[in-house]
């Protein structure tokens, strides 16, 4: 997180909307953590800085579905954390929706990066 | 100097929002704490909400409003429930018991004369149209509580000297309709009953004079039978007969 990319890889937030809950699940599997640390593991990872003001309220979209629980920690010397744990129904949904994504970015590559074909005119699109 | 005494001035201004959240701007905690109280969220979930922003801001070292947006926005995105203890139904449970103090209290002040002088209890148009002024503000308080507090929110100047205005109505509308309009009154007397009837006791209306209070529609309250509207209606069936 303290490493400051010269190239800040900014996606745009329509693509991040779908994606993103999903992402903050993966981190918690590896164990209960608060906001700030899943910021920061979100852009280690690459995804870019998420702003506090689009990443709470996602969590709190996870946590009025169910999919994690908080609890209130002291933090190191300053103000107290809240920490976010994986409940068994956020566990399900990762493992669903997470697939489905991953099949999803799948069909969207082979969509993107697949070969040209000529067979495709413009009569047939329409058809 | 100056600075010195402006920052004398925010932190005294803002000295609860420094207090519970050091790291965050105090106008923008101020914002935040404002919207959540009109959106009738909890205390609990509100002292939450700002210190996930504390947390976050101590951590990262940002600005809450670099990190966070706009404080209204970032509270209307969080999208936390209104606490039951807000509910309409709260509201209007604290608020019954002190109407009803209200009106006994105005019923005894106003029953007070007419004990001491041994008579019945009238009531004037006054009365009852400030009792009405009384229950409606009240009741519409209850009713748009969180669109009331916006407005004053908002319009704080403006919304005082609603208020006075309202508070004035209320007293010119008691005043009014408990003294007499002797310039007017024969005329409007002529097409209406004195109201005087159902506020002086039968007897007394001629040392009262024709009408001490104004001629909003007594019909329904007036219970005397000795009155000229009584004795014009009793003619007015016999003619019909």
């Amino acid at each position: 997180m303290s490493e400051e990319s010269p190239t800040p890889s900014e996606w745009p937030s329509e693509w991040l909307r779908g994606v993103v809950g999903l992402c903050i699940l993966r981190i918690l599997t590896d164990g209960p953590t608060y906001g700030y640390a899943i910021g920061a593991a979100l852009a280690d990872s690459g995804l870019g800085t998420l702003k506090g003001g689009t990443l709470y309220p996602l969590l709190k979209r996870l946590e009025d579905a169910g999919y994690v629980t908080t609890e209130w920690r002291a933090g190191d010397g300053g103000p107290g954390r809240k920490y976010y744990h994986l409940t068994r129904s956020g566990e399900d949904e990762l493992a669903h929706a997470g697939g489905r994504w991953v099949r999803f970015t799948e069909v969207t590559r082979s969509i993107i990066q697949g070969p040209r074909t000529a067979a495709t005119t413009p009569q047939e699109v329409e058809s | 100097m100056r600075s010195s005494m402006r920052e004398r001035w925010t932190a005294w201004k803002y000295s609860v929002e420094l207090t519970l959240a050091p790291h965050v701007e105090g106008l923008w905690a101020e914002e935040l704490l404002v919207e959540l109280r009109l959106q009738g969220v909890s205390g609990t979930m509100i002292g939450e909400a700002l210190t996930e922003v504390e947390s976050h801001c101590a951590e990262s070292g940002e600005r809450a409003e670099d990190a966070f947006g706009d404080a209204t926005g970032y509270a209307r995105s969080l999208g936390l429930p209104r606490s039951p203890d807000e509910s309409a139904t709260a509201v209007a449970a604290a608020v019954i018991p002190v109407v009803v103090q209200l009106v006994g209290m105005y019923a005894t002040t106003d029953a007070f004369d007419a004990w001491v002088a041994g008579d019945e209890l009238g009531f004037t148009t006054g009365m009852v149209l400030s009792t009405a002024i009384m229950l409606g503000v009240i009741a519409s308080a209850v009713v748009f509580t969180e669109r009331v507090l916006r407005f004053i929110v908002a319009h704080p100047v403006f919304a005082y000297f609603l208020s006075m205005a309202i508070v004035g109505m209320y007293t010119l509308v008691t005043v009014l309709g408990r003294t007499s309009w002797s310039p007017c009154l024969p005329c409007l007397c002529s097409s209406s009953p004195p109201a005087s009837s159902w506020q002086v006791p039968p007897g007394n209306e001629h040392a009262r004079g024709a009408g001490s209070t104004t001629t909003l529609s007594p019909h329904r309250l007036h219970t005397s039978p000795q009155t000229p509207v009584r004795r014009q209606e009793t003619k007015l069936h016999q003619g019909a007969e």
